[in-house]
């Protein structure tokens, strides 16, 4: 059964450019367009991996891996920043959310799917 | 400052002559800041431009990878050997994987064009504020007598206006080219 995936980022090309990477690798996409609505995502249903931008309108993507680290079922799950930034200083804000990893953009496709079955698959 | 009812505006500006002696120090600020921003939005476009560049490059370069590899793809297909068609279908997918990453740059793009488009808006809003402060400066000067708790106002105004000029930083986004960013597992 295909692993799932929440893809959580205000820009349409980059959803669109993630799930389709992530497809070509066998997983499943469910796309959220900021943390807000990523939330309600997870909420509603069980994903196994979630991938988020930082910076995005309504709730950023630390403040979504605080939210999501605080669910019981979001607990282990694992959680990768997507971002523009790559100061040492934003990493390591987001390790301390509780993130898995950080990715900076744009992302190596393949590199991707590494990280991805590392990480969820 | 409050200019007291009792107390002409001329009085005002004399006593106030800090006010009107603070007004080449907030030339040399204005004129530093508004020099500073604009090498900011300069930077941001030429950095804009390098993005737009690369990506149109690589983009160009994958669009006639794939174009070769479906034609041999179709070549392939024809012929008795299977895993040269796989391979030739292989090769397709790989130059669309290498495509996702240059495609990229929208993202990369729009986020420099909004932190530049944020930095003009607050020059715009000095140079509107500074016209105001001016126009009440004058006033002050050509109708002394009148009340010119305007002066104040606009001054203030333009303070604020200065600040959020002088508060915006350097844009989030670094990147010059398409090169992959890198990947880091906690």
């Amino acid at each position: 059964m295909s692993k799932l995936v929440l893809s959580v980022d205000d820009s349409a090309a980059i959803r669109e450019m993630l799930s389709f990477v992530l497809k070509s690798a066998g997983y499943k996409v469910i796309e959220a367009e900021d943390g807000m609505d990523g939330l309600q995502k997870a909420l509603a249903q069980q994903f196994d991996l979630i991938i988020t931008d930082q910076t995005m309108p309504k709730m950023d993507g630390i403040t979504l891996v605080k939210a999501l680290r605080a669910l019981p079922q979001y607990k282990t799950t694992s959680i990768l920043l997507l971002t523009t930034e790559g100061s040492d200083e934003m990493k390591g804000e987001g390790r301390g959310a509780g993130a898995t990893g950080w990715l900076v953009k744009p992302f190596d496709p393949n590199k991707l799917i590494e990280v991805v079955n590392k990480v969820a698959g | 400052m409050t200019t007291p009812k009792s107390i002409t505006t001329s009085d005002y500006v004399e006593a106030t002559s800090g006010a009107r002696d603070d007004i080449p120090s907030l030339v040399v600020r204005t004129g530093a800041a508004l020099k500073s921003q604009c090498v900011a939005a300069h930077e941001e476009l030429q950095q804009m431009q390098h993005l737009l560049s690369d990506a149109t490059r690589n983009l160009l370069d994958c669009f006639h990878a794939a174009a070769r590899d479906l034609a041999d793809y179709e070549r392939a297909r024809n012929s008795p050997e299977q895993s040269s068609s796989e391979q030739a279908a292989a090769r397709v997918e790989a130059n669309l994987l290498a495509a996702s990453q240059h495609l990229q740059f929208s993202d990369l793009v729009g986020q420099l064009l909004t932190t530049t488009e944020e930095r003009i808006d607050a020059l715009l809003l000095v140079s509107q504020n500074m016209q105001s402060l001016m126009l009440a400066l004058s006033a002050a000067r050509d109708n002394p007598d009148e009340d010119n708790g305007q002066f104040d106002a606009r001054k203030q105004a333009f303070f604020e206006a200065l600040q959020i000029l002088e508060s915006r930083g350097p844009s989030r986004v670094r990147q010059t080219s398409m090169e992959a960013g890198d990947a880091q597992l906690f």
